[in-house]
């Protein structure tokens, strides 16, 4: 037993926010908002500079090959920037599901342009019938029935479905499924789907502790500064009761977020339960962080003007994607009270 | 990153389990005596850690040279989780409190006449903190210690002493500087119990167990048992408090609630409908069960920091301290709404649905979000050493 990471994924990750922290402020969050894609291809670019668009692309694709835990700090980063690009579905989980079920002819064709930034993946599953960036993508991972198929953006229409989050495009594809283009069918399929969205929803629980952090970085910066009555107001026991819970909630999803990563990584066989308790706490916790931060700030935080609201609006995003708590914790509930 | 025990773990558990299987004895270990269990204070307790002691066992953190196996906190870890779970006494305040400040503050004259008799549980110990006006401010005690020859004269009260009308020493702190900040006045004696001077009042609890008021009245103590420096004491309280709140409080009576609930949710029907297909309850019990492995791998976490030998994970433990703690009380609650009527019935009846678990978890658990600092001192703590907020209004 060892709670701590490997000094390599530390550092990968002190790489990234050192990025992030520069070349996605809060103004070009603000920025992907009323921008044409929603994200942009520079920092994407950069990303794939620095290693972490091919993070979970094979080696001999040109990728690093990692694993879930060298992952899951680098998506935990983004989530505290509140990066617009499509980490989730490309990096965390369309790279690995391509990997797996992919053609030797798809996966020349595009892992390589994924490893390097050229191109990225959409992933829709039937739990997860909202594509995120469904318009910008260059290759539609896309579940039917049992079946996994890869789609041609030519070939799908997709219809812009307006959500809180303008960071985040989502939209219905309404495609035909066709021999062309099935990647797996059977067991193999139902297999790659259910590892597809338990990556999809780790993925989304290590953001949502970065959105977490974030919130609370915010509200208790806020906290430090207002003085009202002659004192900050972080001084006052409501405040400070009101944030540490936050924080608390945060500490606790943390350890098994990781350990999700890690039962992923190894392929451990509670690995849906593990991923489950992790996903329900994370939204959870992003959840009342947000609820929290905007007390903490009173009215300002309501406003446009501030940044408060680009947080808010993606962990609420985040904690309804990839099941929601409620559907995670009927998941738990199936795993540790078996219906009669 | 790695959340599997060493296979060198694993044996250990089953070491200490099966030495608990041939220990096996209704007056040591009694699961519905929750939290209290961890007491030492009857004979065979005493005896049944003594054994402990003898399979080198108690102090098993504690460097070679003052008899110890300089193990990793794993193994301590293990050890009291074992003994939790069966609700027998655990390794906490001799081994843990007292003997890790001693080991770290105290005289070499003080180490060599309480680590021996701490290793082989030999010897009972009262903590004296809490007096009447200073709970949660701890460092506004006043019992007075006045210099007097060739140590001090102790007058004053303490409460909430539990182990007083048992225990051979007492560990207590003392007010020795009225002047200085009240931090920095405080110093830490080892009395004895058996002094002239000093007389002990039982308190009864709601869950059923006694308690103490101690009274000092020109009770004299050497300058051989000032523990550390002098007007340092606070400051070893502190440390010891970080520790006390990771070993006292620990995981599995709370996961051992959690699977009496689920099974009597199982089992139990209700109107023609099994409770365990009720989707409220389910959820109930899926927030319930996510809580209690959130609860164990945070207490993993602060084990595993403090295997590091770094100082004391201070914060880590504050918040397994509040969470835990709450998440026992939440459990009660659980456990009394889904039990139905029955639940109101006393530990041991026989129709109270989970053997009574429910009552009596409600009495026992109360107490834990107060006591070993408040929730609310948690928070504090946390607010301020994590969040770096400033100090009350």
């Amino acid at each position: 037993m060892r709670f701590a990471f490997d000094e390599d994924h530390v550092l990968f990750r002190a790489t990234v926010r050192e990025f992030l922290d520069k070349e996605c402020t809060p103004a070009d969050v603000r920025a992907a908002w009323s921008s044409h894609r929603g994200w942009s291809t520079d920092r994407w670019a950069m990303l794939a500079a620095l290693g972490v668009t091919g993070l979970t692309v094979p080696e001999r694709h040109g990728g690093l090959g990692m694993d879930e835990l060298s992952l899951v700090l680098v998506l935990e980063e983004s989530g505290r920037a509140g990066l617009p690009e499509p980490i989730v579905d490309t990096t965390a989980v369309g790279a690995p599901l391509l990997a797996e079920v992919g053609s030797d002819e798809l996966r020349e064709r595009w892992l390589r342009p994924v490893a390097t930034g050229q191109a990225i993946l959409g992933v829709g599953l039937s739990t997860t019938p909202y594509v995120d960036h469904a318009g910008s993508a260059d290759l539609l991972l896309l579940q039917r029935g049992n079946e996994v198929h890869a789609v041609a953006p030519d070939q799908v229409t997709v219809f812009e479905q307006p959500s809180l989050d303008r960071a985040r495009r989502l939209a219905s594809v309404e495609w035909e499924p066709g021999a062309a283009s099935l990647l797996a069918n059977g067991d193999r399929a139902a297999a790659a789907i259910e590892s597809a969205f338990d990556r999809g929803a780790l993925a989304a629980a290590a953001q949502l502790l970065g959105v977490t952090q974030q919130l609370i970085n915010l509200a208790v910066e806020h906290a430090r500064r207002r003085v009202q009555f002659g004192q900050p107001i972080g001084s006052f026991e409501a405040v400070k009761h009101m944030l540490a819970n936050a924080l608390l909630q945060l500490e606790l999803a943390r350890p098994v977020v990781y350990r999700a990563a890690y039962s992923i990584a190894r392929d451990m066989p509670e690995r849906a339960l593990d991923v489950s308790m992790a996903k329900a706490y994370a939204s959870d916790a992003a959840t009342l962080a947000g609820r929290v931060a905007l007390q903490t700030h009173g009215a300002i935080g309501f406003t446009w003007e501030h940044d408060l609201q680009l947080w808010m609006k993606r962990g609420w995003a985040l904690a309804a994607a990839w099941g929601d708590a409620a559907w995670h914790r009927t998941r738990v509930g199936a795993a540790v009270l078996p219906r009669s | 990153m790695d959340f599997e025990l060493s296979p060198e773990q694993v044996a250990f558990r089953e070491e200490v389990e099966h030495f608990l299987d041939e220990n096996d004895d209704p007056e040591v270990f009694d699961v519905t005596r929750e939290n209290m269990a961890q007491i030492v204070d009857t004979p065979k307790k005493r005896e049944f850690m003594r054994k402990v002691g003898d399979r080198g066992w108690l102090g098993i953190t504690w460097p070679k040279e003052w008899g110890g196996q300089e193990s990793d906190g794993v193994y301590e870890y293990l050890l009291n989780e074992a003994l939790a779970r069966r609700g027998g006494p655990q390794i906490g305040k001799g081994v843990g409190i007292i003997g890790k400040t001693i080991l770290a503050h105290g005289s070499d004259r003080m180490k060599k006449e309480f680590l021996p008799k701490i290793l082989r549980n030999e010897v009972e110990f009262a903590v004296g903190y809490s007096e009447p006006d200073a709970g949660s401010d701890a460092a506004s005690m006043k019992l007075r210690a006045i210099r007097d020859g060739e140590g001090w004269r102790l007058n004053g009260q303490k409460t909430w002493t539990t182990s007083a009308h048992f225990a051979e020493w007492y560990w207590v702190g003392a007010r020795t500087d009225p002047d200085a900040p009240k931090h920095r006045g405080i110093t830490l004696f080892l009395v004895p119990l058996d002094q002239p001077g000093i007389t002990i009042n039982g308190i009864w609890t709601m869950g059923d167990e006694r308690t103490n008021d101690v009274f000092f009245d020109d009770v004299w103590v050497s300058d051989d048992y000032v523990v550390g420096e002098l007007n340092r004491g606070f400051q070893y309280i502190s440390e010891a408090l970080d520790l006390e709140r990771f070993t006292m409080f620990t995981f599995s009576p709370i996961e051992q609630r959690m699977e009496v609930l689920r099974d009597f949710v199982a089992a139990e029907t209700r109107d023609d409908q099994r409770l365990g297909d009720d989707p409220v309850v389910r959820h109930e019990i899926a927030r319930l069960a996510t809580d209690c492995e959130v609860a164990r791998v945070l207490g993993l976490r602060v084990v595993a920091k403090s295997m590091k030998g770094g100082p004391p994970p201070t914060t880590e433990s504050s918040e397994y301290k509040l969470f835990a703690t709450e998440l026992s009380k939440r459990l009660a609650d659980a456990s009394m709404d889904i039990g139905g009527p029955g639940s109101q019935l006393r530990v041991h009846t026989e129709d109270a649905p989970m053997g009574g678990r429910a009552e009596s978890t409600y009495r026992y658990t109360v107490i834990d979000t107060i006591g070993g600092g408040a929730s609310e001192i948690q928070k504090n703590i946390i607010a301020r050493r994590k969040l770096g907020l400033p100090k009350n209004f």
